[in-house]
Parts: C-alpha cells; structure tokens; sequence
C-alpha cells in the first residue's frame, strides 16, 4: 500500500452515516450492509476528509495509546479492505487536507478496526426468535419434539 | 430470590403478561420491581413480547435490571437485540437517502410510523420492532414517486397491472414495494389509513400535514413526520385495526404522551371526532391508562365494558375470538357514524337555512311513509 495515497468515499454508490461512534455504510449496488467498530469510524471520518494513509495513522496514533507502528500495521488492511469492498476509491490529485486532532491527556487504548458486512440482510432483516422452544433449555433453543 | 409486587392483576391472564406489562410500566416510569415470580417462563415472555412488538424494550428493561433470566436466554436474547439496533440503524440509514433522493426530485415526503415514530416516542430507532418503511407523499407527486422507487430497484408488488397507473388506485391507499438487492420493504402511502366509508381518513391536504408535521432528526438527517396530534390518532386507529399485535402500539402511545407533555389534548380529541374516530382514541387512550399507567392531560372514561372487554379479550390476546373482535370494531365504527350524523343534525339548527333542511327532509320522510301506508 503507499502510504501516500488517498482515497473518497464511493458515492453515490455508497451511502453512510456515522451515528454514535459506528459508521453504518450501505453499497447501493451490491446491496451489501456493513458497520465498522472499534477505531474504524475515526479512520472513516480522516477518509471522508480525503486525508492520505499516512496522515490517517498520524491522526489515530495522536488519538489513541499504542504503538505507532502497530497502530499503522493495523490500519493498513482496514484501508485495504474498504477499497476491496468499493466502499472508497483512490483520489488522485486533491490537495492533502489539514486534520485538526485534539491530543488528550487520558488517550484511550487502540482499538483493531474492523468492518462487519451483513451480506444476507434476509437474516437480519427476519429476526424472529418466534418458535416453538424446548421447555427445558428455553429460548431460543429450538424444540425438537 | 426477591419478592416481586405485580402492580395490577387481570383475570385470566398468564403470569407473563403481567409481568411484561409490569416491566413496560417500569421502563415508562423509570421504576423497577425485582421479580420473584415463579415459575416465569422466560421463553414464553420474550415471544410474548415479540409478538406485542416490545421485545428491543423488554431486552433493554431486563439487562438494566439485571433479572434472574438464564444466562444462556438472556445472552441469546441480547444478541438478537442487537441485531434488531442494526436493522433499524440500516433502515434509518435507508430511510434518510430515499428522503433525500426523493427532495432532489421535488417530491416532499414524510415518513410516519417505523423509525420515525421510534425517534419520536422513544429517542432510539432501535428501542421499536419495525419491518418496513411507511412514507406519505402527496398525492399530486405520488406516481412520479413511485417511478423514482422502481428506478432505484423497487418493484411493485400486491397491485393488478391494471390499476397501476390509475390517477389514484380505488380501494387502495399505496403502493407496496420490495428491492430484492437491498432486501428492503417500502411502503409509499398517498393516505394514511385505507376505509371502506371514508372514516378515520384525516381531512387535510398533505401541505397541511407537512406545515404541521414535527422535525426529527434520524441517521444524522432532519426530516418531517406527522405531527403528534395525527401520529397518536393514527396509531390509537391502528391499534383497532390490528387483530393480534396491541402492546407495541400502547407504549408507543404511552411514551408520547410522556415525552410531550405540551401537546393540544382538546384540538386533539377535536381533530379525531372531525374524522370519526374520537371513541377510537378515547377508547385507546383509556387502555394505555388502564394498562400502562400512563394518561393524558384530559378526562377519559375508564371504566366502559367495551374498554374491560377490549384489555381482556384483546390486548392480553386472552382467548382471541375473531368474530367478537370484529363486532368491537364495528361497534366503535357505528357509534362515530352515529355521532358525526348526529352532530350535522344539531348543526342545522344553528342556522336557518338549516332549520328549513332539515324541516323539509321530515316532510319528504313523511310523505314517504305516508304513500307506503296507503299502498
């Protein structure tokens, strides 16, 4: 990956929010759900902003405790995995932005980010624990009777 | 284990519902009561409260409360609410770019029920069972709508091709339509109930629901849905209309009324005679008192056999009988229709032109009366 590299949210094939701290992303085109945790969405937020990789793990390493290069090495295939799932593409030619970071005194600790997809929203979509259930175990154990 | 003190008791009611109306009590008012009832079946009060649509609330009340569920149940069950917060976060999300997509076609939209509704009763989309997205569009805009879903991968469905592209479907309200990629249900309604006899349908333009209508704000996205006065009318009809799912309804109902104190009650019970429906609401918001001891600032009847019918046979879906059911329904229909011809008649006293209609409309009756005697 080169660290100099920027990237931009896919729109408007992809639509995203970030609502309390989690990023909800939905690719229009494939019908892919997904949401990130842990530091995934103030890395989503660095993008949105057109940052490079480098000002991204500079900007995560500023906000959190941790080892900076472990910090990178995390991000790295988190960048790597929103570009293979079209959710970001490279952007050539725009001017590196200025990220504001606040460094604090009680930095948390790192967190991985990770990016959940929920292809079948069907199991989603039908959560339905309505079933007959095994009187001895309870729900959600299925009866077997 | 402690001692639990049910707060009312209803005859013929299972423990369960009692205790899941209890935990809806506490969660409305904050309070809780450690429970020592035995045997609860925890099993049978989650699917209780699947099927009463409170079970992201019932999920909510027994972690804070830290009840003696089994762990194995209760982790399960933890898991399945936090796939409903994830599902509802989607549609919030979905919902806030179909608004979008729409304002960019000058169609202005409102979206009612769903997470609108979880927004404005309970601060949380993810707190309400919801499966699809209802949006009321202006019928003047209502097919240009329905061809910007079918160009976004909606398809029409439950609709005969030929009517279709009628300037407003007889007999039907809205279109329903389902994307199979997105895997998402849209309901886009031109009204917002459907009756056999007009009744309960609010007789106001769309411009003045969208004037009235109250601002949330949902996946970071301010919208406007209908305004308190028409949602709780709405969902007090609703909640008769519906054969099996009452308590969902009932809290949504509690939860506005807690949360806007400031709403106009007599404007309120005004609009829902205007259209009918007044004993419906009336009736509605006595169970919510009765049941979840939650009230509004007006004096409602409580004490009615309909309402004690209503909360037994009905909302605590006690031995379910369809065909009495029905005859509630058109009990408190015939009642409003009875009520709305009774107050026109009263009307035309007040003026004499009116005084004149209704003098000569009992002259034409008599003489009718009188050929059909003489025959």
């Amino acid at each position: 990956m080169d660290f100099e590299s920027q990237y931009r949210i896919n729109e408007p094939s992809v639509v995203c929010e970030n609502i309390d701290g989690e990023v909800v992303i939905i690719h229009m085109e494939t019908g892919a759900y997904y949401t990130t945790t842990g530091s995934g969405a103030l890395i989503w937020q660095f993008i949105e902003q057109s940052a490079s990789v480098r000002q991204v793990a500079e900007a995560v390493t500023a906000e959190y405790q941790g080892d900076p290069m472990s910090i990178t090495f995390a991000i790295a295939p988190f960048i790597m995995q929103l570009v293979d799932q079209h959710l970001i593409v490279p952007l050539k030619g725009a001017a590196l932005p200025q990220l504001v970071v606040t460094p604090r005194a009680d930095k948390p600790a790192f967190i991985e980010p990770k990016l959940e997809v929920y292809r079948d929203m069907q199991n989603l979509l039908m959560v339905d624990p309505i079933h007959e259930v095994d009187n001895d175990l309870g729900w959600p154990e299925v009866s077997q009777n | 284990m402690p001692a639990i003190t049910l707060r009312h008791t209803y005859a013929g009611a299972a423990l369960e519902d009692h205790l899941l109306i209890d935990l809806l009590v506490g969660y409305l008012h904050g309070t809780s009561t450690p429970i020592d009832v035995e045997p609860v079946r925890w099993c049978r009060l989650i699917e209780k409260a699947y099927a009463h649509k409170v079970a992201p609330i019932l999920y909510r009340q027994l972690h804070r409360l830290g009840q003696p569920v089994t762990s194995e149940t209760i982790t399960a069950f933890g898991a399945w609410a936090e796939r409903v917060r994830r599902k509802n976060l989607f549609l919030s999300v979905y919902l806030a770019h179909t608004l979008k997509s729409l304002a960019d076609e000058n169609i202005r939209a409102i979206p009612f029920k769903g997470a609108a509704l979880a927004r404005l009763a309970h601060g949380d989309p993810a707190l309400r069972q919801f499966e699809d997205l209802d949006i009321l569009v202006d019928p003047a805009h209502i097919h240009r709508a329905k061809n910007h879903m079918i160009a976004a991968g909606f398809a029409l469905q439950f609709l005969p091709e030929h009517v279709r592209d009628l300037p407003l479907p007889r007999d039907h309200y809205h279109f329903q339509f389902r994307n199979q990629r997105m895997q998402i249900n849209l309901e886009l309604h031109w009204k917002t109930a459907w009756s056999r006899r007009n009744l309960h349908e609010f007789r106001v333009s769309f411009e003045q629901l969208w004037d009235s209508g109250a601002e949330i704000t949902l996946a970071k996205t301010t919208m406007r849905t209908l305004s308190l006065e028409h949602t709780i009318i709405l969902l007090c009809i609703d909640s008769l209309k519906e054969t099996r799912v009452k308590l969902g309804r009932l809290l949504d109902l509690a939860a506005l009324i807690q949360q806007h104190p400031a709403l106009n009650w007599d404007r309120l019970l005004r609009h829902a005679g205007e259209i009918g429906a007044r004993r419906i609401v009336e009736t509605t918001l006595a169970a919510v008192h009765v049941l979840l001891h939650t009230s509004p600032p007006v004096k409602i009847a409580t004490s009615s056999w309909l309402l004690d019918k209503l909360i037994g046979d009905y909302y605590l879906d006690v031995s379910l009988n369809q065909s009495v059911l029905r005859y509630f329904r058109s009990n408190i229909e015939l009642r409003d229709t009875f009520r709305q011809k009774g107050a026109y008649v009263l009307r035309q006293f007040y003026t004499e032109e009116g005084r004149d209609r209704v003098a000569q409309f009992f002259i034409r009756s008599l003489g009718k009366s009188s050929q059909a005697g003489g025959r």
